[in-house]
C-alpha cells in the first residue's frame, strides 16, 4: 500500500510539475466553498472537486484502478476529472465583478493574468513545437525517403534508423517496418535487427543477413554511417539505390520491383557516392 | 482542391450543424442557440460512430462497408434532424437578434477572439512531433490503406489479432472516415485541420458553459473566456495536463477526452445540480457519456466515477434519490462498453 501512495504521489507531482496549478485550484475551491451561495456551484466546484481529488489519493480506490481498469501509465487521468481551467476561470471572474471600482477591477484583473502567466508555462515556448515543414506536420526528411521506398500498387518493407520510425507511416502506409516505434519504447519489444541498425559501427552482414530472415526490401542508413564486416554492404544482394536527405537507400537485389527501381534511379547515382566500409576481417 | 474542401467542410460544419438541430429543438428554450446547435451536433454524429461502427470492427467487417453504412445514415439523421427540429433554428435566431452587447463587453470579446485565433494559427503553422501519432494517425491511414480497422499494427504494418483495448474507442476510425468521404490526406487533415476545428469546439463548449454559468451577464461570460483561454495557454506546466493534450494531440480521442467531453459533460451535470434537465437534456447527456465511450477507454472507467459522485452528491444535498436512477440509465453506454472491454479482453 505504501507503494500506491508514493506512486500517487510521484504522478501527482509529475501531472501539477513546479506550477502553481494545484495551489490556485485549493484557493479557488476554498473560496468558492467560504463565498459561493449557489448550491449547483458548490456542488460541481466544491463538493465533486473534494470528492475526486479524495478519491485520486484514496490509495485503496488508486490500487483498483492502477490494477483493474487503468493502469500507472495512466492513472493520471483521473485529475482530467477536475476541469481546473474552468473552476478557476470562474472564481477569478467572481472575485473581480466584487470589485466595486472599475480601475481597482483591471488592476486585479492584470495582476490575476500575469500571475498565471508568471506560474505557467506557455505551450509555444515548448522547444518541442516548432514551425511545421509542410501540411502534414512531418520532417521533411521522412518525407523524401517515403517517396523513394514507395512502389505503386504495392507494400514494401524496410527497415529506417530509429529517427525515422514515428512518422514515415504517418505519411505513407504502404511502407512495412521491420519494427516500429515500439523498439524505442524499453521493453515493449526487442528486434535484434533494431539493436545491429542502430549499433556504432553497423556491421554489414549482421544487419544484410537479419534484413533477409525478416523479408526486408530496402535498408536505409544514415549517410556516413560506419560499416564494418567482411565485406560492404553492397557485397551481401542490398544494391547502393540513392541517397536523399542524408539518408543512403540499398534496395535488396531479389525484390520483384528491384530492377524497375535501380532504372528509375540510375540517372541520379552520384558517381563518387562510397561506402563508408572498414574491412575488419 | 476546391472539391475536397468542400466536402470536408460538408463533413464538418453542415453535417453536424444539421445533426445538432433536433436535440437543441427538444432542450429548455435557454439552451437554444447556433453555438449549441453545432456542439450537440458534433456529439450526435460521435455518439452515432461509436454505437454504428464498433459492431463493425468487432465483428472484423471491412472499412469500406463501415465508411458507407455510417455515411448513408449519419446523411439520414441529419436531415430527419433538420426537418423535425427546424424550429429550434427559429428560436436561436430570435436569440440572437435579442442579444446586445453590454457596457465593457467589446474589448474584453475582442481580446477573446484575437486570442483564440492566434491559437488557431498557431495549430495550422506550429508543429509538434508526437511519438502517440505512430500509433493514432498510423491507424487512421493504415484503415483506410488496408480497408480493415484495427487488425494491422500500425506501428509497423504486420497483420495481427484484433486490438480490443483501443477498437472499443475508435476516434482514428471516425478520422479515416472523414480521410475517405473528403478524399485528404489523414495526416494534413488531423494535424492541419482538426487541429484547429476542435480547438474552436472546446472554446465553442466553454462558451456554452459559461453561459450557464453566468446567466445574462455577457461580459462575465467572456471574461471568463478571456482568463480560460490564458489557463490554456499557460497550461502547458507538464506533458500530462488537458491544456497541453489541447495543443499538441487535438486530433487524438485522449486528448478529446479532458478537453472536449468533459466540459460538455460539465454543462449538463451543471443542469443537473440546478434541476434544470428536460427530455433534451438527458439526451445530450446520454450522447456524451456515448461519446466519451467513443474517445478513449479512460472515458468508459472514468465517467461513471464523475457522474456517479455527483449524482450520489446531488442525492443527499438536494434530497433526490431519483436523480441516481437517472444518472444510472445515462451511463448505460459506459457500463455496457466496460462489460465489453472486459468480455473481450
Amino acid at each position: 500500500m505504501t507503494e500506491v501512495i508514493q506512486t500517487t504521489i510521484d504522478i501527482y507531482k509529475n501531472y501539477i510539475g513546479n506550477s502553481m496549478m494545484a495551489v490556485l485550484l485549493m484557493a479557488a475551491v476554498l473560496y468558492l466553498w467560504v463565498t459561493e451561495e449557489k448550491k449547483e456551484i458548490k456542488i460541481l466546484f466544491v463538493y465533486l472537486t473534494a470528492a475526486v481529488g479524495a478519491l485520486f489519493f484514496f490509495p485503496v480506490f488508486a490500487y483498483i484502478a492502477m490494477h483493474v481498469f487503468l493502469d500507472k501509465q495512466v492513472y493520471y487521468r483521473i485529475i482530467w476529472l477536475v476541469p481546473m481551467g474552468m473552476i478557476v476561470s470562474y472564481t477569478f471572474v467572481k472575485v473581480v465583478t466584487q470589485i466595486e471600482r472599475k480601475r481597482r477591477r483591471i488592476v486585479v484583473s492584470v495582476f490575476a493574468l500575469l500571475f498565471l502567466i508568471q506560474t505557467g508555462s506557455l505551450i509555444y515556448l515548448n522547444p518541442m513545437v516548432t514551425p511545421r515543414e509542410n501540411l502534414y506536420h512531418l520532417p521533411a526528411e521522412d518525407i523524401a525517403v517515403a517517396d523513394v521506398l514507395h512502389v505503386d500498387g504495392r507494400n514494401v518493407k524496410a527497415v529506417v534508423p530509429a529517427e525515422l520510425l514515428q512518422f514515415i507511416r504517418q505519411y505513407d502506409p504502404s511502407i512495412e517496418l521491420a519494427y516500429g516505434r515500439e523498439a524505442l519504447v524499453d521493453g515493449w519489444s526487442s528486434n535484434p535487427l533494431f539493436e545491429c541498425m542502430e549499433a556504432n559501427p553497423v556491421r554489414s552482414y549482421a544487419i544484410t543477413d537479419y534484413s533477409r530472415q525478416q523479408g526486408v526490401e530496402y535498408i536505409v542508413l544514415r549517410t556516413g554511417t560506419p560499416i564494418v564486416g567482411g565485406n560492404p554492404i553492397q557485397k551481401y544482394q542490398f544494391t547502393y539505390l540513392t541517397t536523399v536527405e542524408n539518408y543512403d537507400i540499398y534496395i535488396f537485389d531479389d525484390a520483384e520491383f528491384a530492377e524497375e527501381k535501380k532504372a528509375e534511379y540510375a540517372s541520379l547515382m552520384d558517381e563518387d557516392w562510397e561506402e563508408n566500409w572498414t574491412n575488419t576481417h | 482542391m476546391w472539391i475536397h474542401l468542400g466536402l470536408l467542410f460538408v463533413c464538418t460544419w453542415v453535417l453536424p450543424f444539421c445533426a445538432g438541430v433536433l436535440p437543441v429543438r427538444i432542450m429548455k428554450e435557454e439552451h437554444r442557440s447556433f453555438g449549441m446547435i453545432w456542439v450537440s451536433g458534433w456529439f450526435m454524429m460521435f455518439a452515432m460512430f461509436q454505437v454504428l461502427v464498433v459492431p463493425f470492427i468487432v465483428a472484423q467487417q471491412s472499412f469500406s462497408l463501415a465508411v458507407r453504412t455510417y455515411s448513408i445514415v449519419i446523411s439520414a439523421i441529419s436531415v430527419v434532424s433538420l426537418v423535425i427540429g427546424r424550429r429550434a433554428l427559429k428560436k436561436s435566431m430570435d436569440n440572437l437578434k435579442d442579444s446586445r452587447i453590454e457596457n465593457g463587453q467589446l474589448p474584453v470579446m475582442i481580446l477573446v477572439i484575437v486570442l483564440i485565433a492566434l491559437q488557431l494559427a498557431g495549430a495550422f503553422f506550429l508543429q509538434y512531433l508526437d511519438g502517440d501519432d505512430a500509433f493514432y494517425v498510423a491507424t487512421s491511414l493504415t484503415s483506410e490503406h488496408m480497408d480493415t480497422m484495427y487488425r494491422f499494427t500500425p506501428y509497423y504494418g504486420a497483420n495481427g489479432e484484433l486490438d480490443i483495448r483501443h477498437a472499443l474507442s475508435p476516434v482514428p476510425i471516425f478520422m479515416a472516415w472523414l480521410a475517405r468521404v473528403s478524399g485528404i490526406h489523414v495526416t494534413i487533415l488531423c494535424h492541419s485541420y482538426i487541429s484547429m476545428l476542435f480547438l474552436l469546439l472546446m472554446y465553442m463548449i466553454y462558451f456554452q458553459v459559461a453561459k450557464r454559468l453566468f446567466p445574462n451577464q455577457k461580459k462575465n461570460q467572456w471574461l471568463f473566456l478571456l482568463f480560460l483561454s490564458i489557463w490554456y495557454l499557460f497550461g502547458n506546466v507538464s506533458i500530462y495536463t488537458a491544456e497541453s493534450f489541447a495543443f499538441t494531440r487535438t486530433w487524438q480521442g485522449k486528448s478529446m477526452f479532458p478537453n472536449l467531453v468533459i466540459p460538455y459533460l460539465f454543462l449538463w451535470m451543471f443542469c443537473m445540480a440546478k434541476d434544470e434537465m428536460d427530455i433534451g437534456e438527458w439526451a445530450m447527456l446520454f450522447l456524451t457519456t456515448l461519446a466519451a465511450t467513443f474517445t478513449t477507454s479512460t472515458g468508459i472507467f472514468t465517467v461513471p466515477i464523475l457522474l456517479g459522485t455527483e449524482a450520489v452528491i446531488i442525492a443527499v444535498v438536494k434530497k433526490k434519490a431519483m436523480v441516481v436512477v437517472q444518472t444510472v440509465a445515462c451511463l448505460v453506454p459506459c457500463l455496457f462498453f466496460g462489460m465489453l472491454y472486459l468480455f473481450l479482453k
